[in-house]
């Protein structure tokens, strides 16, 4: 499984849509430099550096880890490609966890390069409040927990639907939907009849919440974070990707190629 | 070694193959021959599991092909399927062998000599997206034979290769066939498969329509090469020209 890992990395890391990315993202590192001036942070370089520099790697981060499984995915499917390695000595779950992975590892990559571009903006250049910067830590720790779950959501929906295009639609309006959760907690709560509540906390509770792995604000604004609030994420998001992760292996171990 | 035994598969209610049965002995460089849509890729697709049989048995001495231990015995070139774009020849094939290794790094000497037997030593550092299809071929073959089964099953190998590839590949397939490797390949380029198979299998619409020796074959159609009986043969099953 480690072979496919490596070799998976090693073809994607010439992958134009991951070099693109990081140029992406490193532009944008870039360009928030200038963003203290038209930020509601105005005057305070640090803080609005980072607002804006974590609001928009968040942005590409999430186009990278649908679009480049989807794309390399489908590809090694409809061009063959997965029969060289599936004809080897290796179990269809064997494979689609350590493309998992990889992509994960490659994800992982795009957020650490960009918080130390960040930190490098802030702490470096800047030399103000350098404490905050330090805190970029917590940002990579919660994106990547939450591009975990999106990463076994497109997976899963991908091997359940083999259709690119519909995959990475359904997982982006799930994300973004699953970002008003809070509104159908809200509706369920003040709902007048039993099955209006029902319906909304059916909702509530069945698609991934990613508002709880937003630290941005705690981290431009130097508040505290409880380490159980890190387990929890942690654990939230381990369960959710590993109950997706063993959904699409089961379907694609019995799916023909 | 590889045995067929009363295949079926339908998609979508289209029957593809019907009670396919035939035997691939040890040795043996077996041609499997058909028309497109014949169901040759199918039955490849069944014997490696990428594709479920309705019914019937597929065998590897005498074992199901379902477990692992076969993968460890065979080696396996797709139709027209794409090797990795953005890894070099030498690094697809370090991964093709990483499957199969039991401990530490496979040995350089072992990827040379086999990008050497396949004629890709000087190009093994380049990526394989600026590969021809004839460079592409060979290595594909030559990631077959990576841990050197003792099967090889080549789905159309000679599709899309020139002359002078089709000849190098038939060198390369005849040498590994003189090493004692049992050869299974599909195709419908004949003069290739009269040049270099012993043994063949022919498939109408999902049928075998004959199993034997390949000149056996043709002096019963009383034919001057396999690809005259071929037709004839195709002609006699019912079969239309277009």
């Amino acid at each position: 499984m480690f072979n496919v890992i490596k070799y998976s990395l090693l073809e994607n890391l010439r992958n134009k849509f991951y070099l693109a990315s990081i140029g992406i993202i490193l532009f944008i590192v870039w360009l928030s430099h200038y963003s203290s001036q038209i930020n509601y942070n105005y005057g305070n370089y640090t803080m609005a550096i980072l607002t804006f520099g974590m609001y928009f790697t968040k942005l590409v981060a999430f186009a990278f880890i649908i679009f480049l499984p989807v794309t390399n995915l489908s590809q090694e499917i409809e061009t063959g490609t997965i029969y060289f390695i599936l004809s080897k000595k290796i179990e269809r779950y064997k494979y689609l966890v350590a493309k998992y992975i990889a992509f994960l590892l490659l994800y992982l990559t795009l957020l650490v390069l960009s918080s130390i571009a960040l930190w490098l903006l802030t702490y470096v250049l800047v030399k103000e409040r350098p404490e905050i910067s330090f805190k970029l830590v917590y940002f990579v720790y919660a994106e990547l927990l939450s591009g975990a779950m999106v990463l076994s959501l497109v997976f899963f929906i991908y091997t359940a639907i083999r259709a690119p295009i519909v995959t990475a639609t359904v997982s982006a309006v799930t994300f973004f939907f699953s970002l008003m959760l809070e509104s159908a907690k809200d509706i369920a709560d003040r709902a007048d009849t039993i099955f209006v509540k029902y319906f909304y906390l059916f909702l509530y509770y069945i698609f991934p919440n990613f508002r709880y792995f937003n630290l941005e604000k705690n981290i431009v604004y130097d508040k505290p974070i409880d380490p159980g609030y890190l387990l929890a994420m942690l654990a939230y998001s381990a369960a959710f990707s590993m109950i997706l992760l063993l959904g699409s292996s089961l379907i694609f171990k019995h799916r023909e190629l | 070694m590889l045995d067929v035994k009363e295949l079926c598969k339908s998609f979508s209610k289209k029957q593809v193959l019907n009670k396919i049965t035939f035997r691939v002995a040890s040795g043996d460089v077996f041609g499997f021959i058909g028309r497109n849509g014949a169901g040759k890729s199918t039955t490849i697709k069944c014997i490696l599991n990428f594709v479920f049989p309705d019914s019937g048995e597929i065998l590897f001495k005498g074992r199901s092909t379902r477990g692992p231990r076969f993968r460890e015995s065979i080696g396996y070139l797709p139709e027209i399927a794409q090797l990795p774009r953005n890894l070099t020849a030498s690094e697809f094939l370090r991964y093709a062998a990483s499957f199969y290794r039991k401990a530490g790094k496979p040995a350089e000497e072992d990827i040379n000599s086999l990008l050497k037997d396949v004629g890709l030593e000087d190009v093994k550092k380049k990526l394989i997206k600026n590969f021809s299809k004839g460079m592409k071929q060979r290595l594909g073959i030559a990631q077959a034979v990576v841990h050197n089964p003792e099967l090889l099953i080549l789905d159309e190998p000679f599709t899309g290769l020139d002359p002078i590839g089709k000849y190098g590949l038939k060198q390369i397939l005849l040498n590994l066939n003189r090493q004692g490797k049992t050869i299974f390949f599909s195709s419908h380029n004949l003069p290739e498969v009269q040049d270099i198979c012993t043994v063949i299998c022919i498939i109408h619409n999902g049928r075998v329509v004959y199993q034997g020796k390949t000149e056996d074959f043709i002096t019963q159609f009383d034919a001057k090469d396999l690809e005259e009986a071929f037709i004839k043969s195709y002609r006699q099953s019912g079969g239309h020209d277009v």
